[in-house]
């Protein structure tokens, strides 16, 4: 007999998720009901309740700060309209106001005040806070045996109507000289100490913060922020407030592996806002750019050292998207140059934005001129600041474009400033994932992406879980496999042969004839690690120098480090070829690849999965790693897409009747074929960051594709790909 | 149960079980009405407090009124909520995915097995509280999930068969 309850809850949990809370108002039901509602308790007086409760041994739960606590109306409104902490030293205060004198429109008179201090291993830290231009910001002043400074600046909205009692606006921020430790197959350098920070809601007593080792870490609260100073090298993976009896979990977002994609551990919430696009616009542009128009002010000479203005440089401006921002962006168009595809590009231009001056770090980037608007009638730009849960989103709209709005996974919107066709707001890691959805001048919607916390990749594909338990699965001389649960319910793996570490890599299992590998080598080595499927016997290893050598999966992991003569010329690709060998001597291929496509509109997009066509006659594919990203695609645009066995691997933008504006029309991949069959050709792209989506590229070979008789399985080479299919290849000789 | 004894019950229930009651009334009436209809739902039962008898837990009679507030709204509009539209009917590439499967099962139950099943997977209610909610035996309730299983199991047999 089949248990269908566990498809019954899956399946019913997909239908309807389990909402998010962040709507509930019991002030509005007892109204609807004719009931008076309590009167609200002031700050001062809560403290009074507080304390007079504690006194008589009652339960703090049952006082408005625990029941906040518990459901999400925490206020802070310290933070928001009182003065948290204390005034800063006369001489701090000048410091500042000297440090604040450039950012224009930046309030003068902006008041810094001292927040919280403490002294660990021979150095002190002090939490500053200040209120000004839509933001409230931390400035975190180590000084002592180590010395640091950084600037994180939340927006003021992030705290009105927040579901939480405590924001974190800096976590496991490194401080101090490195040390090497591991986590699992991962070995890298730890600062002296970590620092975690944030603001606090009215009432909270106490933030807890757990590391990975399952060990917590307290922190000093005061000033209504919060200040923890960590010498562990375990990285917080959890946090939490306390008021009270009640201890509520707080969004933190932390990355899973050492310098991995992040991830978001607390309350999950899910996205809001419009998602499908009433009007889909095409070709966008943005006329005074095109034309060159002085719009703007001319970029001063200070920030061109920021920038890389350049002589080559053909036009640039500085905008200000924002009148009541400090900050400011550098709009410029240059060559494009070898930037992109190898200097393939058909247009040769690229478009930069950079934001400069006032509260944030700074940043931007550049996009192809011809693909500034590929996929939405606005670019995107997303700005990590330190402590990594506060994001500056900015960018460039087209003329398309009246009203950019960004939507808070917490229900709560933001209309985003937006002049000369530039944009720039923040947001915070808590509020994800968020929406920035743009409407015509008719209010229709015209371009929406959504941006998830590891906004890197598509909506699909899956990575380690935030608080990965990197278990050994395999342990050799030379090396050990581990493994980890992933974020869709599958195993993770990496794999470390002597000092060097592959993965993490979270594909499905390979099909039973089907080898997942990867190999580096230097002087003396070559590693070959991956997994291979259960029909594979041996794998069987050609060098150039024509020995052969055998590995052997140890329960399906491969682990191979491959001495190499001393006469090998070290730039130059060892490994001839990798074969999967069966148990009976046969060579075993690799399981048929079936290619699927057409063009339609897209129906359905969930997190793992895309339908495409129409109610009728539809098609659906899933998403994994290998799938490109879809920000920018929404239900109701039309589009042209690839899918090989049944999952996504390829789609553009396309009208009825047109051929599509691929997102990537030409793509450009460097590093070893893994995969060469009558149909395909797939390379390990060695440009792409590991683990990315587009760290495997696999192009369609069609009658007008060049030869490939001359190049092998491992071969390092480059290859160009366009609408998919091959167009050029050839060996890349380091 | 004094009435201001019962609404500080409901304001608890409220505080703690928001979501669950946010899903079920999605079920019914729709993702976009389910908010409004939760808080109707607990202004009703406090404006009828008088109505509760204490025959059964506050729990399952609030879920009664509010299984009442969101057929209403539903029985209010020409559309039908998600889980009662057929469009997903439709297969893609000759193949049902697991979310059709569901729903097409969902749609195929007669209305109590229905609300049994969104009370019971949705709201996680146990087989006492479903029982009082849906004013039967709790046997019988043990009965209506058996079947609604049953349905599923036969439905994944046809299309394994096919």
């Amino acid at each position: 007999m089949i248990d269908v309850e566990p498809l019954i809850i899956s399946g019913l949990d997909r239908l309807v998720p389990l909402p998010s809370g962040e709507r509930a108002n019991w002030q509005d039901v007892l109204a609807s009901a004719g009931v008076k509602s309590r009167p609200r308790v002031t700050r001062n007086r809560l403290v009074f309740v507080v304390a007079a409760l504690a006194a008589a041994g009652a339960i703090v739960a049952a006082t408005p700060v625990g029941a906040a606590l518990g459901h999400g109306f925490a206020t802070f409104s310290t933070w928001l309209n009182g003065a948290p902490g204390k005034p800063s030293s006369q001489a701090e205060q000048r410091a500042f106001d000297r440090a604040t004198r450039s950012w224009t429109g930046f309030p003068q008179g902006t008041k810094l005040r001292r927040l919280v201090q403490t002294n660990t291993g021979g150095a002190t830290f002090t939490l500053y806070g200040f209120r000004g231009a839509g933001s409230l910001c931390l400035r975190l002043v180590v000084t002592g045996n180590v010395s640091a400074r950084t600037l994180a600046c939340p927006p003021l909205s992030a705290l009105r109507g927040s579901q939480q009692p405590a924001l974190v606006v800096g976590a496991d921020y490194g401080v101090g000289t490195t040390r090497q430790t591991s986590n699992g197959p991962f070995a890298f350098a730890a600062p002296k100490f970590m620092v975690t920070f944030g603001v606090v809601a009215d009432g909270v007593q106490r933030v807890e913060l757990t590391r990975r080792d399952g060990t917590t870490a307290h922190s000093v609260v005061n000033g209504d922020t919060f200040l923890a100073v960590d010498s562990s090298a375990s990285p917080i993976t959890h946090a939490w407030a306390t008021a009270g009896s009640r201890r509520v979990p707080l969004s933190l977002t932390v990355a899973p592996v050492p310098f991995g994609f992040p991830q978001t551990t607390g309350p999950q919430l899910t996205a809001h806002g419009p998602a499908t696009v009433q009007r889909p616009v095409h070709g966008g542009a943005i006329r005074w750019l095109a034309r060159r128009e002085p719009r703007g002010t001319a970029v001063p000479p200070t920030v061109h050292h920021i920038v890389g203005v350049l002589s080559d440089v053909i036009f640039h401006r500085e905008i200000t998207p924002d009148r009541s921002a400090p900050e400011r962006m550098v709009v410029s168009v240059r060559p494009a140059g070898s930037a992109y595809f190898g200097g393939r590009l058909r247009n040769k231009l690229q478009v930069c934005a950079e934001v400069v001056g006032g509260r944030l770090a700074g940043g931007g980037g550049c996009w192809p001129a011809g693909r500034l608007f590929s996929t939405a009638p606005f670019s995107l730009g997303v700005l990590i600041q330190p402590g990594g849960q506060t994001v500056t989103i900015a960018g460039l709209a087209s003329d398309d474009v009246a009203k950019l709005t960004l939507y808070l996974a917490t229900g709560r919107s933001v209309r985003v400033p937006l002049h000369d066709n530039g944009y720039l707001t923040s947001a915070v890691k808590a509020d994800y994932p968020l929406r920035l959805v743009a409407y015509d001048s008719e209010g229709r919607v015209i371009g929406v992406k959504t941006l998830q916390v590891d906004d890197r990749r598509g909506p699909g594909g899956p990575l380690p879980v935030a608080n990965a338990h990197w278990r050994s699965v395999v342990k050799t001389t030379r090396g050990e496999a581990f493994v980890a649960a992933s974020t869709t319910g599958g195993t993770c793996y990496a794999i470390r042969v002597d000092t060097v570490t592959s993965g993490p890599t979270c594909q499905p299992p390979p099909a039973a004839t089907e080898l997942q590998i990867g190999y580096g080598w230097n002087r003396s080595n070559a590693e070959v690690t991956g997994r291979a499927g259960s029909a594979v016997a041996h794998v069987l290893v050609k060098l150039r120098n024509g020995r052969t050598l055998t590995l052997e999966p140890i329960k399906g992991y491969i682990l191979g480090a491959l001495p190499l003569p001393s006469s090998s010329t070290p730039n130059l690709n060892p490994v001839r070829s990798i074969t999967a060998i069966a148990a009976d001597g046969r060579t075993l291929t690799p399981p048929t690849v079936s290619l699927t496509g057409g063009s339609g509109t897209i129906i359905r997009l969930t997190r793992t999965s895309i339908r495409i066509g129409s109610p009728r006659a539809a098609h659906t594919c899933r998403f994994t790693q290998e799938s490109p990203s879809l920000s920018g695609y929404a239900p109701g645009l039309h589009v042209q897409y690839i899918c090989r066995n049944g999952v996504l691997s390829l789609i553009g933008r396309s009208r009825p009747n047109k051929s599509a504006t691929w997102a990537y029309r030409t793509i450009w991949a460097k590093g070893p074929i893994t995969r060469l069959n009558a149909s395909t050709i797939t390379v390990h792209n060695t440009l792409a960051p590991a683990g990315s989506p587009d760290a495997f590229t696999t192009c369609a070979r069609t009658k007008t594709s060049p030869r490939t008789d001359r190049y092998h399985l491992t071969d390092r080479v480059q290859v160009f790909c366009s609408h998919g299919n091959l167009t050029g290849i050839n060996h890349d000789s380091p | 149960m004094r009435k201001e004894d019962l609404i500080a019950e409901l304001e608890a229930l409220y505080r703690a079980r928001y979501r669950q009651f946010v899903r079920v009334a999605t079920a019914i009436a729709g993702e976009e009405r389910a908010h409004d209809v939760v808080q109707e739902a607990f202004a009703r039962a406090i404006r009828s407090s008088s109505s509760f008898r204490g025959e059964g837990t506050v729990e399952a009679w609030l879920w009664q009124v509010l299984i009442n507030a969101a057929r209403a709204e539903r029985s209010s509009r020409a559309d039908m909520s998600p889980l009662d539209d057929d469009e997903f009917l439709v297969v893609g590439n000759g193949h049902p995915t697991d979310d059709l499967d569901i729903r097409a099962w969902v749609v195929s139950l007669p209305e109590r097995q229905k609300l049994a099943v969104f009370l019971r997977y949705y709201a996680d209610l146990d087989y006492r509280t479903l029982a009082s909610v849906l004013g039967v035996e709790v046997g019988t309730v043990s009965a209506m999930l058996s079947a609604a299983h049953t349905s599923l199991r036969r439905s994944l047999k046809e299309v394994s068969r096919d």
